[in-house]
């Protein structure tokens, strides 16, 4: 495969990669071709530091070239075909081809036309593997590359990507009880209100004299209210009292 | 690519590249080269890719960039990116390893197919303290090497042999090829050699204040 010489198990070096993957994006936001170089050249700063902390030793093109395209990949940057373009058409040419800058600016050009023209020969892969890869049949596990593959440095990503995957695989099946049990408790609750109302009904059957009884009090009551019986036991409503003046 | 220098004389700025298959010591060389270390756990440098030295030839300042290049097999289509407009090329192979050999000999059909002869080419026999294991002759590689125009050289990085001889010889021979350049271009063009493009920038960055560039007002 690719075989990137960053392990992005140890912190430090995690945290280059993002720190590298930060300036190669950032570079769409700048204007002028002198400060998109300088956001190459600090995203190669922070490559070599990767590369240093992985490896322990200073970091040659063998190893540089590999990390950059895994970064480019990684990023994805904005129009970064554009910007390319851009630099090579208004930036002045002799800092483009003798200066530090220049030399990042064209590894990144050599990254971008390898990412162009992948494939499995580049990848060391064969054409069948190549196309089970791409066409998803495939996929890069611990399992498959046994020794081969655990060794390779790429391979802590994608070990990295397949826990992410068990862990989704783990979620889906947690919500998938989750709605099992939502709909368990949701025919629990109709269940329950045909019980209270079978309860309900059940007590009214049990207990139908008891039904009537009230009838009478209310009858009763508004006997009260139509023949005013209360009303004669009260005092005589207040007459209006008029004052002379 | 000759540039004008500040003051007296006059600076040039070469451009070389390193070619050669992985593992021949292509890093190794640039290393004890201009930090002259060797598989040093403590190089002060974070990156080995490019170097810069700058040097003085009979009174006449160099600056240097080497660009190391990626020697994998799959990055070999990515040459022609690396050795535009390069003045130099340093096509290293490991003398134990015959393949290594073969490689060269493929980047000097290209670099001569692609630049003609403005390149100066040296090919470089590495790791000559593995003399016992060697596996490509002294007498093929010179008499190749003479049959395309380039220099041989023998090295080994371990025991710093021979290196400061292969960078010097280079700078020389970029030199001499510089000033014909500009002999054939006419003596006023003191400013450039090359003149390939339509439109010449001169870069006034070095005078100008960090702030004070047009450049970086923004």
């Amino acid at each position: 495969m690719l075989c990137v010489p960053v392990d992005e198990e140890i912190p430090e070096a995690s945290d280059s990669v993002v720190k590298a993957i930060t300036d190669v994006i950032e570079m769409d936001s700048k204007r002028v071709p002198k400060e998109k170089l300088g956001c190459i050249t600090r995203c190669s700063k922070h490559i070599f530091n990767a590369i240093k902390i992985s490896k322990n030793e200073a970091a040659s093109a063998d190893d540089f070239l590999p990390t950059l395209i895994y970064i480019v990949l990684k990023a994805n940057p904005p129009r970064l075909q554009s910007n390319i373009q851009y630099i090579t058409r208004f930036c002045n040419p002799s800092r483009l081809m003798t200066g530090e800058d220049g030399y990042y600016f064209t590894n990144l050009c050599c990254a971008v036309a390898f990412i162009e023209k992948l494939d499995g020969q580049s990848l060391n892969l064969s054409a069948e593997e190549f196309e089970l890869y791409m066409s998803g049949q495939a996929s890069p596990h611990w399992t498959q590359g046994e020794g081969a593959s655990s060794s390779s440095p790429g391979s802590s990503a994608l070990s990295q990507v397949h826990k992410r995957l068990d862990l989704l695989t783990g979620l889906g099946e947690r919500q998938d009880s989750v709605i099992e049990k939502a709909r368990q408790l949701e025919s629990d609750l109709i269940d329950w209100t045909d019980e209270v109302e079978q309860k309900v009904q059940s007590v009214l059957e049990s207990f139908p004299p008891d039904l009537p009884k009230p009838a009478p009090a209310a009858t009763s009551a508004s006997a009260i209210d139509s023949e005013n019986v209360e009303n004669e036991g009260l005092p005589p409503p207040l007459q209006p009292q008029v004052f002379a003046g | 690519m000759a540039a004008s220098g500040a003051g007296g004389g006059k600076t040039y700025s070469f451009k070389v590249v390193l070619l050669g298959e992985g593992c021949v010591g292509k890093t190794s060389l640039v290393l004890r080269y201009c930090e002259n270390k060797f598989n040093d756990k403590h190089i002060t440098t974070l990156q080995a890719s490019f170097l810069t030295k700058k040097l003085n030839i009979t009174g006449k300042r160099v600056n240097l960039a080497i660009w190391d290049t990626a020697g994998q097999e799959r990055f070999h289509a990515l040459g022609p990116i690396y050795y535009r407009d390069s003045n130099g090329a340093i096509l290293v192979y490991d003398i134990t390893d015959e393949d290594s050999f073969q490689k060269v000999k493929n980047w000097v059909k290209e670099l001569r197919k692609m630049l003609g002869n403005e390149i100066c080419l040296c090919i470089v026999g590495n790791k000559i303290d593995l003399d016992k294991d060697r596996h490509v002759s002294v007498e093929e590689a010179e008499s190749y090497a003479e049959s395309v125009g380039a220099k041989h050289y023998h090295t080994s990085a371990k025991l710093n042999k021979g290196i400061e001889e292969l960078f010097l010889d280079l700078c020389k021979r970029m030199m001499e090829t510089a000033q014909a350049e500009e002999r054939l271009k006419g003596n006023g063009a003191s400013q450039s050699a090359s003149n390939r493009r339509g439109v010449q920038i001169v870069d006034d960055e070095p005078q100008a204040t960090p702030a004070g560039g047009c450049c970086s007002s923004g």
